[in-house]
Order: structure tokens, then C-alpha cells, then sequence
């Protein structure tokens, strides 16, 4: 993505000492959202911050969008049958960053129509509302960009034919060996994204997705050809034949995405080498390095480490519903349900079940003898020598730095010519 | 055994997640369990590895207290857990007209034993991990593999690198 970023500056006549001059900024807004400050990116965070309707921040103006999408929709009832009332589809800002950027692409694109999200933030700005007017300002700026939206049409793109598949690949629900996914499953996509390079316009078109390759290699798909609004799927395809058909109807916007697409699949080419390098090629988890001993030494490996995503997800739904609850009691009801424990204690006998009650109850009240604030005592306790180390080690260089700096202040500058000594340098 | 580990804020509170899977035998599946979500009190690689022990140690403690250890060491052969002893093993009682109460007791304990320090000790063989440098020497630590020994990257995580690619 921060590929096209470059690509992106000069279709907007920015030049490069242009964003030197703006080095300062461009940094400050690093510092604050991260990688989201890549222009590429810029809109479809905004939009997500601004109006994703689960969202947990932001600005409640995805409920009001979706208040008046429905009242401009009970003035035609046809419009119920498109994709306009889908406000949902809007990923939040949470989770895993794909969502963000990739998977909100074609959503942000619908939205950038006037009979959506576009139409009641113009009306907004005409009525001069003021809350969150600098991210509308933003939002707005980039849907009447053409530059932008060519960049949003093209992660859209990325992520229909790329993306998506991979996502779909590595979610392995039939007990396969890592090692029968991934080395094959990167190895084609590295094949996949150096083809798509010299080809985007078969990427536009929708000849050329990679799902096309794992199936042949006997990697995980699924259907993609649903129809109609009922499902997220048969939506995702119904704003991509909409993005396509808005591309190939502007040569000039055609040239463009293609021109991103070709940056963007080398520079991910690249990246893959780099990142996934142990599953291709003669890398020590590659099919040409494939051993029994190595399978029987990844045989308990899962594809992903997202279990833990989905346990902090877990431990975040309770946190809202019981701020006040202890760590331990709050974790405890994660993993008795995550783990099924409840379902096995309820599978016992009753006086097995008594049994192991009474020892749990046991067992609880020794553990919960702790406090919170004793607990955190400890935890203060245990972290402060650390932290002295820590902070003398900086003190000891601020002084050392306070020092030198104080030294030549020190020193008494000769006034004449007879004051100054040889000294023989 | 594989070895998952992921730490997260909750509550302004970091909380470190840590899993283990293995292949189930019958269905071919992997299952997981979580081992502990604690608050981190050491983010070092090394604090990462106690807090693997401590809740491995607070496992063993807690599947003993609640007898399901007596109930693996009353089994032929010792139990489930992998490496804990095979069905090849000697039954614990054999049936016949002399039965040495003392001995099938001693070798009851023994077997008991045997179970709960292999569960204190689990060492997994292998780990799944994101990029962070930190969890990936934890991870390694936790494996007691030398630095240098290779890990696989989630792929997931490996999606969204190569998707920011510059």
C-alpha cells in the first residue's frame, strides 16, 4: 500500500520537496495513527473512524447516516432492493487491520456515492455542522479527488483478488498440516502477485484471481459467486462490478489503478520474499525441505496466531460488561466457556460435580486472599527494580549529556593575544 | 505441542495470552486449550518464560487438586498425556489370587507423581508466533530451542505485512 503512496503524490502534483516541506507534519501524524497516515489508506480510515456503525469511537455519525439513508429510502421503496441500506458492511476499526484499509475498499467506494455517506456529509457542510469537521473535511476531499478514489478503487482490487483468497486460504477447517497449506499457499501467491503485476488489467476485468490458483493446488476456497443483497458476499460482489464498470468506463482512471496495481503487486512480491521467506523457495519450512521429522515437529502448529486475537476479543467483551469485575474472575469466565469447561463439569455426575466444586471453591478463596490493590502492590513491587535500572541508565546519560553540554560554559575565553597558550595541536 | 503466545491491553491493564494445541488423535484436528490470560508484570522475554512455568505449575496444581490426575494414574499405563506413558505400559494391577495392595499404591503415587511434573514441565516443540521480536525469543525460550532455530510466521500477520508493503 505505502507503494502506491508515491505513485499517489505525483498524480496530485505533490511534489517531492513538497512533502519535505511538510516532513513535520507527515511525521506528527505518524506518531499519531501510525501507518495510517499513508495517503492511500487516509480516506478509508477516516471513513471507518467516522462512520462505521459498531464502531466504539468515532463520532455517532454512522447511526445518523443510517437514520437518513432510511428516511431517504421510505420516499422510494425500489431503493430497498440495491445496496444502499447496507451501512453495516462498514468494518470497524478493531481487530485485525485488514479490515481497515482492504476489506472496507469497496464499501468506502459505495459510499463515495452522492445518494450515500457523500450526500449527507455535503449537507452537513452546507448546514456548517461542527462536530468532527475536520475528518468530514478530509472524508469529502478525498471522495472529490479522483487521484484518491483511484487509490481506494485499487485496494479494493488487491483485495478482491488478492487478499480475500489468502484470508480465506489460511483459515484451515479440516485439520490439514501447516505444512500442507503454507508452503503451497505462498509459494502460488508469489507466482499470483509476479503474474498480476504484468497483467492488472485481467485483475480490473476479474479474469485473474488467485483463489484460481489454490483451488488448483488444492488449497482452501470458498463460493464467490453469490448473488443479490442477502448475504456480506453477494454484496462484495455487487460493489465490485460497480467498481469495475466505473474504472473501464474512464480510461484515464483505468490507466491509473493499473499503473497502482503494477507497483503495488511488485512491491508486495518483495515483501512476501521477505516475510514469509522460511515457506518458499529452500526456506527451512519450504515443501523442498519437507521431512518427517519436521512434520512431526509442526504437527500441533495451526496456520495463524489468531486463537489469541480472538481471546483478547473474549476478555474485551467482558471488560465492557463487568468494568468492575476482578482480572482473574473476568478471565475465568473466558476460558471456562472458550474451553468448554462448563459443558465438561456439566457432563459429570452430580456428586463428582459436588466434589469438584467444593475443591475449586477451595482453591478460589485461597487464590482471591489476594486484593487488587495487594495484587497490584505486587505487581509494582516486582516491576520497580527494572525500572530503576531503567531510569538510571537514562539519568546517568541525561547528566552525561547535561554535562558536556554545560562545559564549555566553563571555560574562561581568552580576551587578548597574550592570554592565548600553544598548545601544540 | 505447539506454543501460542499474544499480549493486548484490557482495561489499561497488559494482558499477555498464552495457548497450547496439539493434534488430536481420533479426529486428526487441532485442539487448543488456554494455559493462563494474565496480567504481564514482565514484559521481557524471559518474564514471559516464568509466566509460561508459573501457569503450567499452576495447572498441574490445579488438575491435582481437583483429582483428575488420580484419575489418569488409576488408568493402565498412566493416562493420556502425550509422553506420559503408552498404552504399552505394565497394567497397574494384575488380576489374580495375590494382590500387593502396597505396591499398586506406591506405583498408584508414582504414576501421579510422573503426571504432574510432566505437566509442570510440558515443553512444546513447536510455537506459533506474529513478528514481534520479543514473543518470538519468548516463544523460544518457552521451547528451550537455541536462538537461530526458526519459527513459522502466522500467516495472517504475514497478510497484513506484505499488504503494507512499501
Amino acid at each position: 500500500m505505502k507503494a502506491m503512496d508515491a505513485l499517489l503524490r505525483s498524480e496530485m502534483n505533490i511534489t517531492d520537496e513538497t512533502a519535505a516541506t511538510d516532513k513535520d507534519k507527515i511525521k506528527g501524524i505518524s506518531r499519531a495513527i501510525g501507518w495510517f497516515s499513508s495517503p492511500v489508506g487516509a480516506v478509508g480510515y477516516a471513513i471507518a473512524k467516522y462512520s462505521a456503525l459498531f464502531s466504539l469511537k468515532g463520532y455517532a455519525i454512522g447511526e445518523k447516516f443510517a437514520e437518513w439513508l432510511e428516511e431517504q429510502m421510505s420516499k422510494d421503496p425500489q431503493m430497498e432492493n440495491n445496496l444502499r441500506g447496507f451501512v453495516s458492511d462498514l468494518q470497524a476499526i478493531c481487530g485485525s487491520r485488514n479490515y481497515v484499509f482492504f476489506l472496507n475498499a469497496a464499501v468506502c467506494e459505495r459510499f463515495a456515492q452522492l445518494d450515500q455517506l457523500h450526500g449527507i456529509l455535503k449537507e452537513e457542510e452546507a448546514m456548517a455542522e461542527a462536530a468532527g469537521g475536520k475528518l468530514r473535511g478530509a472524508i469529502l476531499a478525498g471522495f472529490n479527488s479522483e487521484a484518491i478514489m483511484a487509490a481506494v478503487r485499487t485496494i479494493a482490487f488487491i483485495c478482491d483478488a488478492w487478499m480475500w483468497p489468502t484470508l480465506v486460504a489460511v483459515k484451515v477447517d479440516d485439520g490439514r498440516h501447516i505444512l500442507d497449506v503454507l508452503p503451497v499457499m505462498w509459494t502460488e501467491s508469489l507466482r499470483w502477485l509476479r503474474l498480476a503485476a504484468d497483467e492488472p488489467a485481467a485483475v480490473i476485468d476479474g479474469s485473474m484471481r488467485l483463489d484460481a490458483l489454490f483451488a488448483a493446488a488444492d488449497q482452501r476456497t470458498i463460493k464467490r459467486d453469490l448473488e443479490g443483497t442477502a448475504t456480506r458476499g453477494g454484496r462484495a460482489a455487487m460493489d465490485m462490478d460497480c467498481i469495475r464498470a466505473t474504472v473501464e468506463a474512464d480510461p484515464a482512471q483505468h490507466k491509473l489503478v493499473c499503473e497502482m496495481l503494477t507497483v503495488g503487486f511488485k512491491a508486495m512480491a518483495a515483501a512476501l520474499e521477505v516475510h514469509v521467506s522460511e515457506f518458499i523457495g529452500d526456506g527451512v519450512f519450504s515443501a523442498a525441505k519437507d521431512t518427517p521429522k519436521l512434520r512431526k515437529k509442526l504437527n500441533g502448529a495451526p496456520t495463524t496466531s489468531t486463537p489469541c486475537e480472538a481471546l483478547f476479543a473474549a476478555v474485551k467483551w467482558r471488560a465492557e460488561r463487568q468494568g468492575v469485575a476482578r482480572h482473574d474472575a473476568r478471565v475465568g469466565g473466558v476460558v471456562v466457556k472458550r474451553d468448554h469447561t462448563a459443558t465438561w463439569l456439566n457432563s459429570l455426575a452430580p456428586e463428582t460435580l459436588k466434589t469438584y466444586h467444593k475443591r475449586a471453591r477451595g482453591r478460589a478463596f485461597r487464590d482471591r486472599g489476594v486484593s487488587m490493590k495487594q495484587q497490584r502492590a505486587a505487581n509494582g513491587k516486582a516491576k520497580a527494580p527494572l525500572r530503576e535500572i531503567k531510569l538510571a541508565k537514562k539519568r546517568s546519560g541525561q547528566e552525561k549529556k547535561a554535562a558536556e553540554l554545560a562545559r564549555p560554559t566553563a571555560v574562561v575565553g581568552a580576551t587578548t593575544h597574550s592570554e592565548l597558550k600553544p598548545v601544540n595541536n | 505441542m505447539c506454543y501460542m503466545a499474544d499480549g493486548a491491553n484490557s482495561q489499561q491493564k497488559e494482558i499477555m495470552g498464552q495457548l497450547l494445541f496439539r493434534r488430536n488423535k481420533k479426529t486428526g484436528r487441532l485442539d487448543s486449550r488456554v494455559i493462563s490470560i494474565s496480567s504481564i508484570s514482565d514484559k521481557t522475554a524471559e518474564g514471559q518464560r516464568v509466566a509460561y512455568k508459573n501457569a503450567m505449575a499452576a495447572l498441574a496444581e490445579s488438575a491435582e487438586a481437583v483429582g483428575l490426575l488420580d484419575k489418569l494414574a488409576e488408568r493402565p499405563g498412566g493416562g493420556a498425556a502425550d509422553g506420559a506413558g503408552s498404552s504399552s505400559d505394565p497394567p497397574a494391577a494384575v488380576a489374580g489370587s495375590s494382590i500387593d495392595h502396597a505396591a499398586n499404591a506406591a506405583a498408584f503415587f508414582e504414576r501421579r507423581r510422573q503426571l504432574r511434573a510432566h505437566l509442570r514441565d510440558l515443553t512444546p516443540v513447536s510455537s506459533m508466533n506474529d513478528r514481534a521480536v520479543n514473543g518470538r525469543k519468548a516463544a523460544r525460550l518457552v521451547r528451550g530451542a537455541e536462538a537461530g532455530d526458526a519459527m513459522p510466521m502466522c500467516a495472517e500477520h504475514a497478510t497484513v505485512t506484505i499488504g503494507e508493503a512499501e
